[in-house]
């Protein structure tokens, strides 16, 4: 396995920290750092600082040295396409490490870093509790594990994850909230310190709308500009399982599981009162129940402009039932985030998925890539690529082979796509994209430049992308 | 064999170092085989050499009394014996018969192996130069893969039970271990079954015991007898597991393919471990599972060549004798024998010929005919095996012959493997001709399409559960968590089920029927894992469901079933 020193060090130290502090001392060796600056030439999405953006890859399911289901994820170096492993500090069967993942940047250095969610691990006991490690790219440094204040049983807290500026925020669909199963919770941390988390949820002082059993908020999360103050970041929430049953606390009302999305602005510095907005699908699209209106999020901007992208992947898309469909949200300068289009497939098919998967690619005329997984009269999956300035310029890209689910995770990187096809092979793979040109280079593990799991089984790799 | 064998003196094999005479109450004779002397004692019995009626030298196991008066424990012996005769006699000491002697304690017959076992050979002259090391590696492998595919596990392959013969290294000892084993786990001496050191984790964690358990100790003994020194050191019982289960292995420095060989069999999770067949195609020049498409012609293939080199300059010590089951009308001439200097080969791989064109590339059921010639002509650079041949003892097979053995044993091995499980299958299920024409196990590293690895949607795609059969079944096991198959070998599936809708999601169907190759359709075994009334939202359960297959017979699909009544899901494992 090809595994950089710093991730090396970066699985050892968690584990020194949690002996006891004599042990500690005695067999903590000084890491001694000589060399310069690995990152000094860094590029923006770049974890091994060689200055080419790189790409992640969750494989949840995978078995990690010998545990079944603990998980793993596959960093895709940009030059040459090699590939680094990460596993879990202390990989234990079922974790899900990897269910989500997302590169970001959480310390000083010009490297990208690694976010990664395990929503199935055991924490303090509670079984499948979830927690979310940070893997810093560059100089070696350990590894941070993040879990809910009170960990609780099946909250799959690190479900969802997004991070941008100085803020991370974890999500939580299956958390009990203020006792109200199932109905959700986001966690907030910062960047930096990545400390305790502040814990948001539908009840919280100044949240639009109310937790009711099965809602899920947090299935989705997203940070970005989204009309509050200028350089502060808005947290979007995906509830896919919401009903829109107009205000107040109603159980099986309106139309069931339609979805919504709430906009909570400023959320790091509105510490007291929230600040929200909330978008029932009814209120951008004509809705059905089980469209699932917020079951993907992505936000890309252009210019001084925001966007963010929902998806409703059981959504009626050009009045095809259940083909799914995608809403953009606009957030010009200075603007309030406000509805602006929908997209959907042309040719919609009911159940292809359309917007199961969302990812924006910047630079150079904004792109946003719709996850199809479904699609194709033998299930193989597509992706669009949609340009915003020219909607009706998509190219579609299918999948290779039968039952695939291509377009199951899609991210940006650089000026690649990164698709996952999860079913893809017994191993699954995913398909690095051109942005622009037509290039499609199929990646799976044990095959070029992206080395097996050493002592392990690759399942689902593609399920995730970041 | 020639007549009148049978008279040689009887002190002939026993004067044979390694051989040690008779003692005061052991038998004069067990069966109809007359003894000679003793070749060993252990924990199960104790082997004699003796000679059958047809004048053949032949080694008798006999299982010491207190197995012997435990309830049932000979028929489970005899049952193990007869399946260990179907085991091809590639680099093993073929079984040839059973039954109980006077006393009422079962033994066994194999083939006797005059040779040197491999522990004293290491202990005596250390460790094997880099030639004779991959003709051992590639011997021992050709046997796992026998043993392994007539449905058996050695349990208990380590270098005592290598014998260096001058044909070639031969696996013994196998066959018998599982009916101890499910005795009383212990011997009378209180040692877990197997030999400690050559153990591999999942025995010594009482997990159960696969074809792998077999490859562990193969790649142990390989850096063994390519190092000289055990990968996990010296010890008691207790230092030797507790290393075993938390520190790697020390490989040393292995010739390559050797290194990688070793280092995937030592795997400490037994589902990674190449199997025999893998190392066998390996080790003959294949490569092993490589997903890589590399260079594949015009690769050296240093096994082979090493393998000649083996058998040509394999030096015997003193107590070797020519292999009794191939040269037998030439034993009076060994003690004329003088020693020669051992190992005198120092060449590498690297400076070896390419292999030969007709190396096999698969494990394809039509290959039936050994290549016609192997490459026998050295490099005009390198040591030549000259003075070895030159002071060749008369009536030896000459050295053409000789070096071309144990590749075509490789050959066949290969080649009669698939053949072999059809043969089996066809033998176990008692019915001939059913029209299972060269249907065999699917060879290790291919991804046909099935459904391994795939989130199955069991209702609805994404929002109903979906299952996930994350690996290939784990078939021909015989045991399971300490529990032993009745009607054959246990084939355990893994499972993951997940929950990622918004309702939850009752669990009441039928259990799942796996069908195997032959259309025989299996309800699991009560070791299944249970499952949960509902799955929640987000929920996620996983398990092994375990059926009991006859031998030889793969599993083909497992038919799933949410709830009573409910849509039938068919998944394809093979």
């Amino acid at each position: 396995m090809r595994v950089l020193p710093p991730l090396l060090l970066a699985a050892a130290l968690p584990l020194l920290s949690m002996l006891p502090a004599a042990a500690n001392a005695a067999v903590a060796a000084p890491v001694v750092i000589t060399s310069p600056d690995p990152c000094a030439a860094a590029g923006a999405s770049d974890f091994d600082g060689d200055g080419v953006d790189d790409a992640v890859v969750g494989d949840p399911l995978a078995d990690a040295a010998g545990n079944d289901g603990a998980g793993a994820v596959h960093v895709l170096s940009g030059r040459g396409g090699k590939g680094i492993t990460v596993t879990a500090s202390e990989p234990a069967a079922g974790d899900g490490f990897g269910w989500s993942v997302k590169l970001t940047h959480l310390d000083a250095d010009r490297c990208a870093d690694l976010l990664v969610g395990a929503p199935y691990t055991d924490v303090s006991g509670q079984e499948d509790a979830g927690a979310v490690y940070a893997v810093y790219g560059g100089a070696p440094r350990g590894l941070t594990r993040l879990t809910a204040r009170e960990p609780e049983a099946d909250a799959h807290f690190g479900w969802s994850l997004a991070a941008r500026g100085p803020v991370v925020a974890v999500g939580a669909p299956h958390e009990n909230a203020d006792g109200v199963d199932d109905s959700g919770a986001v966690h907030l941390f910062e960047a930096r310190e990545l400390g305790d988390a502040r814990r948001i949820s539908q009840n919280t002082d100044g949240v639009t709308g109310n937790g009711e059993v099965g809602d899920m908020f947090g299935w989705a999360v997203e940070l970005g500009e989204l009309g509050g103050d200028a350089g502060e970041v808005d947290l979007a929430v995906g509830l896919p399982h919401e009903n829109d049953d107009g205000t107040g606390v109603q159980v099986d009302e309106g139309n069931l599981d339609s979805g919504a999305i709430g906009i909570l602005f400023d959320v790091r510095k509105n510490r007291g009162e929230q600040v929200s907005k909330k978008w029932d699908l009814r209120e951008v699209a004509k809705a059905e129940a089980g469209d699932r209106f917020g079951y993907a999020l992505a936000y890309g901007r252009e210019g001084g402009t925001g966007y963010l992208a929902v998806g409703a992947p059981l959504g009626d898309g050009g009045s095809v039932k259940d083909s799914g469909l995608v809403h953009l949200f606009r957030a010009a300068e200075d603007a309030e985030i406000a509805p602006m289009t929908t997209f959907s497939q042309k040719d919609g098919v009911p159940g292809e998925g359309y917007g199961f998967a969302l990812a924006f690619s910047e630079g150079g005329g904004l792109r946003l890539a719709v996850g199809a997984p479904f699609a194709g009269p033998d299930r193989r999956g597509a992706v669009s690529l949609v340009p915003v300035g020219a909607p009706d310029q998509v190219r579609l890209v299918s999948g290779s082979g039968p039952g695939e689910r291509f377009g199951w995770s899609v991210a940006a990187s650089g000026n690649k796509l990164v698709v996952g096809a999860p079913d893809r092979g017994a191993s699954g793979g995913v398909a690095l994209l051109g942005r622009n040109d037509g290039a499609d280079t199929p990646v799976a593990p044990g095959a070029g430049n992206v080395p097996a799991l050493d002592g392990g089984v690759s399942v689902d790799f593609g399920a995730a992308t970041g | 064999m020639a007549t009148g064998e049978g008279e040689l003196p009887r002190e002939h094999y026993v004067n044979q170092p390694g051989v040690g005479g008779l003692r005061a109450g052991d038998p004069e004779q067990i069966g109809p085989y007359r003894l000679l002397g003793r070749l060993g004692e252990g924990g199960m019995g104790t082997v004699y050499l003796a000679l059958a009626p047809t004048g053949r030298p032949v080694a008798v196991k006999v299982v010491k009394a207190e197995f012997a008066i435990e309830e049932g424990f000979a028929a489970r012996f005899h049952a193990e014996v007869d399946n260990a005769r179907r085991v091809a006699s590639f680099c093993t000491a073929q079984v040839l018969d059973n039954g109980n002697a006077g006393d009422g304690r079962p033994y066994m017959v194999t083939e006797y192996i005059a040779g040197t076992p491999l522990s004293r050979q290491i202990t005596e002259h250390g460790a094997l130069e880099p030639g004779p090391l991959h003709g051992v590696a590639l011997g021992v492998a050709a046997a796992l893969a026998a043993i392994h595919v007539a449905g058996l596990v050695h349990r208990d392959l380590k270098p005592a039970n290598v014998i260096l013969s001058m044909s070639g290294p031969r696996v013994i000892d196998f066959g018998i271990a599982r009916a101890l084993d499910a005795t009383s786990g212990f011997t009378k001496s209180g040692e877990v079954l197997g030999s400690p050191g050559w153990w591999a984790p999942e025995q010594v964690r009482g997990q159960e015991i696969t074809p792998a358990a077999d490859v562990f100790a193969w790649g142990c003994l390989v850096a063994y007898a390519g190092n000289g020194r055990h990968p996990y050191g010296r010890g008691d019982m207790i230092t030797m597991a507790t290393r075993l289960l938390n520190s790697p292995p020390d490989l040393g420095a292995l010739p390559a393919p050797l290194n990688d060989l070793v280092r995937r069999a030592t795997t400490m999770d037994p589902y990674q471990r190449p199997t025999a067949q893998d190392l066998l195609i390996a080790l003959v020049g294949g490569g092993i599972a490589a997903p890589a498409p590399g260079p594949a012609a015009g690769r050296p293939a240093p096994t082979l060549i090493a393998t000649d080199l083996l058998t040509e300059s394999w030096d015997p010590p003193p107590n070797v004798e020519p292999d009794s089951t191939q040269t037998l009308g030439v034993i009076g001439s060994l003690g004329t024998e003088t020693t020669p200097p051992p190992y005198p080969w120092t060449t590498g791989p690297s400076s070896l010929p390419p292999r030969p064109p007709a190396a096999p590339a698969g494990t394809g059921p039509s290959r039936t005919a050994p290549p016609a010639t192997p490459e026998p002509a050295p490099s005009p650079g390198q040591p030549g095996p000259a003075p070895r041949e030159s002071s060749s003892p008369h009536g030896t097979p000459e050295p053409p012959r000789n070096r071309r053995r144990l590749v075509i044993a490789a050959l066949a091995a290969l080649a009669a493997l698939a053949v072999t499980a059809v043969v089996l299958v066809n033998a176990v299920g008692g019915t001939a001709g059913t029209g299972t024409t060269g249907r065999q196990t699917p060879a290790a590293g291919t991804t046909a399409a099935t459904d391994i690895g795939r989130r199955i949607a069991l209702d609805s795609p994404f929002t109903g559960p979906q299952l996930v059969i994350p690996r290939a079944p784990a078939c021909g096991l015989t045991s399971y968590r300490g529990a032993s198959p009745e009607n054959g070998r246990f084939c355990v599936v893994r499972w993951v089920l997940l929950n990622t809708g918004g309702e939850p999601v009752p669990l009441g169907g039928p259990p799942p029927v796996l069908v195997d190759d032959r259309g025989t359709a299996h309800a699991p075994g009560p070791l299944t894992s249970g499952l949960p009334d509902t799955l929640i939202p987000g929920g996620k359960v996983d398990g092994d469901l375990v059926y009991d297959l006859q031998p030889a017979r793969n599993p083909a699909t497992l038919t799933v079933q949410l709830t009573e009544g409910g849509k039938k899901i068919e998944v394809k494992l093979s």
